[in-house]
């Protein structure tokens, strides 16, 4: 058996119709996409692992997007020999339009898709891109908040998502990629680049951080297909019905 | 068939499955479930069964077809992505793997976990992990760094480090 690519948690299977390359959000693995079926649709799911986190969490998180882009694009070169599509939620959304224009560049299979779901567009400054938080809204981060805050919140998400407060062992872990990820996101600051492919953009009716609306301005990327579903920022987790319907829809065209 | 009907009865009886569906692929009797909430131990679960399965896939959800009978092109699918998961079976080889393969089963709900298989891969993730060391101290007095538990995600690793620990 060939050495697996830590990039992806799963290898991808040989027999997938198109594969859904999947990014996670500030300070998490690829674990945080354990809830999604293994398919939608004709896409099976692949969630990408990042440095810094869970069986990488040894090796340095990066400190940029277009290192990031350069060595995902590197490790995915052998999936990419059949349709597929980059799907990003918050940060994750960043992280995956890097990657479809970072292949653009290339001479590789272009991706049929961008999904982008609770981001504003790279090409605003970061100031504009990322707010402090709203009251009352959970999973939002900014690099202005203190270590005490960053870990209140980390813990809430937690409790949201889990049900339990996060662990105290795990606490530092989950602070220092958090950390290290919104310092990447603040320092990014990209002129505008279009993907080359058509974006779907999915906001949430009960966003508290990306208003739906705010979404629309991904069109200066690219073609747009906009959803509003109801959720809040982190009902994505469940991969909802509608969002499932959303990704198998567009992804056929 | 009937054998299946039985297994699917009484699994839907049993207080920690939610939903189950059974079914027959070549000569395997293979048992999907659904966790009712808690935790669920399948070898726990085996021990109480009447007759068991020759496999079971622990699911988040029952997928359902339109007409509202479980979805079996699915439940086929999710079988094949865990099977694809796993590493050509090694059978653990010390009583540490063997400690932890039983462990890393009650936590994430794959049976017959292989010395080469990966804990996120399996489904394993940050909070699961933290059991996993919290159990090692109850158990075997070991204490394990959490970070050193995440990257030697493969369970050979895994035991190596916990025996390293122990001797250190």
């Amino acid at each position: 058996m060939s050495q697996r690519t830590k990039w992806l948690l799963r290898d991808p299977s040989p027999e997938a119709e198109a594969r859904l390359f999947c990014l996670p959000y500030s300070g998490v693995g690829a674990s945080v996409f354990r809830r999604w079926p293994s398919h939608i649709g004709p896409l099976e799911v692949c969630p990408l692992q990042l440095p810094g986190r869970e069986n990488r969490i040894g090796q340095p998180a990066y400190g940029d997007f277009p290192a990031f882009a350069a060595d995902a694009a590197d490790a995915l070169a052998d999936h990419l020999d059949r349709p597929y599509a980059v799907f990003g939620h918050c940060m994750g959304s960043i992280l995956a339009h890097a990657l479809v224009t970072e292949l653009r560049s290339r001479d590789v299979r272009q991706p049929e898709r961008l999904f982008v779901s609770s981001s504003r567009v790279p090409h605003w400054p970061p100031d504009r891109r990322y707010r402090m938080p709203a009251p009352g809204a959970v999973g939002v981060y900014h690099p202005s908040m203190t270590e005490e805050q960053l870990a209140d919140e980390v813990s809430r998400v937690s409790r949201t998502v889990g049900g339990t407060d996060l662990h105290p062992d795990l606490l530092p872990l989950a602070l220092r990629v958090l950390r290290s990820d919104l310092e990447m996101c603040f320092g990014y600051a990209p002129a505008l680049a279009p993907t080359g492919c058509p974006i779907s953009t999915i906001g949430w009716s009960d966003d508290a951080d990306v208003p739906p609306a705010e979404m629309g301005v991904w069109q200066e990327c690219g073609p747009v297909t906009h959803h509003v579903l109801p959720g809040d920022k982190l009902t994505f987790l469940e991969a909802p019905a509608e969002l499932q319907e959303v990704v198998e829809k567009d992804f056929r065209g | 068939m009937t054998q299946t009907l039985d297994i699917e009865r009484e699994l839907c009886g049993h207080a920690a499955v939610g939903e189950a569906a059974v079914t027959v692929d070549g000569d395997r009797v293979v048992a999907f479930v659904v966790p009712a909430g808690g935790g669920l131990s399948l070898r726990e679960l085996r021990a109480e069964l009447g007759t068991e399965p020759d496999e079971f896939v622990v699911l988040t959800a029952l997928p359902l077809a339109e007409d509202g009978q479980p979805d079996w092109a699915e439940l086929s699918r999710s079988r094949k992505d865990l099977t694809r998961r796993r590493m050509p079976y090694t059978a653990p080889r010390t009583d540490t793997e063997r400690y932890l393969a039983a462990l890393w089963e009650d936590l994430i709900g794959v049976e017959d976990i292989g010395a080469d298989d990966d804990f996120f891969t399996l489904g394993g993730h940050s909070l699961l992990a933290v059991r996993i060391r919290m159990r090692l101290q109850r158990d075997h007095g070991v204490t394990v760094a959490p970070e050193a538990l995440f990257e030697n995600s493969v369970l050979s690793e895994q035991a190596a480090v916990v025996d390293r620990t122990r001797e250190a």
